[in-house]
């Protein structure tokens, strides 16, 4: 079964969980490929896997050999994003396992989206601009444009709003 | 960052943070951190992995831990000046904290 990132789940805790459902249903991640759009299911066994998604930006060594030392498996590196997984069996495993540490994360993919909203706006700004010369978008266009800043505001409104939920939590 | 200015940013300590200047009192690396604070917690505390690399990092980056080693991938940390300075300092913040709940306790405050 092949299924595409899911937008609507798309901030890290929810498409953890988005995986870790399926691998319960007996679905069985394979591969994630096209830098995390396409994902790769057979269907075996149900099994208890906890996935985690992080940001770094680069590839880091002693990043890796942290997680791999405390059992998690890569299933995926691409454009700086890491996809980690790990089996268990009674108590769900954290990655991050205090507030500071995912609001670090959370701000980590802040930055990256702040930072590919810079192409998208002079994309926005260079289809007004043919709209206003009289030319048409078609329909497509548009569509693209609206769903993509739906998505963008549904990412950014929702990490600041977990970093929102985190800080209340803080524990000293 | 110098040690006065680390004691107002680290102090009240969380304990993972208490925890892994702790155990950075003898060279260790990230996952060595995880087990040995997983031991003297008698597993209440089982530091994640990407906490354990964040915290790392940002101690690192405040000099209250410095690298000491690499080996297989492995970096080494321990404990800097800087970062001795504030574990003693928390670490008589925590011990008020206990004497003022003892007296309490015995109904003298």
């Amino acid at each position: 079964m092949i299924k595409l990132f899911p937008i609507t789940n798309s901030l890290p805790q929810n498409y953890e969980k988005w995986l870790e459902n399926y691998e319960l249903k007996g679905w069985n991640l394979k591969a994630i490929l096209l830098g995390g759009w396409i994902h790769y299911f057979a269907k075996e066994e149900s099994r208890k896997i906890r996935y985690c998604y992080d940001y770094h930006g680069k590839k880091k060594k002693d990043y890796e050999t942290i997680f791999i030392d405390a059992g998690w498996e890569l299933v995926n590196y691409s454009l700086g994003a890491y996809t980690w997984r790990i089996k268990y069996d009674k108590e769900r495993p954290e990655a991050f396992s205090d507030n500071i540490s995912i609001i670090g994360r959370n701000n980590r993919l802040l930055a990256l989206i702040l930072v590919c909203l810079i192409p998208y706006l002079i994309t926005i700004i260079l289809a007004a601009k043919v709209y206003i010369e009289g030319k048409s978008l078609g329909f497509v266009g548009p569509l693209i444009i609206i769903a993509t800043f739906l998505l963008y505001v549904s990412l950014i409104g929702g990490l600041i709003n977990s970093n929102r939920k985190n800080r209340k939590t803080i524990k000293m | 960052m110098d040690t006065q200015k680390a004691i107002y940013r680290y102090l009240p300590m969380t304990e993972t943070m208490y925890y892994i200047l702790l155990s950075l009192t003898e060279p260790r690396h990230g996952y060595g951190v995880i087990l040995y604070v997983e031991k003297i917690t008698n597993g209440r505390i089982r530091i994640g992995a990407g906490t354990i690399y964040t915290s790392l990092s940002r101690l690192e980056k405040d000099g209250l831990i410095k690298p000491y080693a690499e080996e297989d991938r492995r970096k080494f940390f321990a404990i800097s000046e800087i970062g001795l300075a504030v574990i003693k300092t928390e670490i008589s913040r925590l011990k008020e904290l206990y004497e003022n709940g003892k007296k309490f306790e015995e109904g003298s405050i």
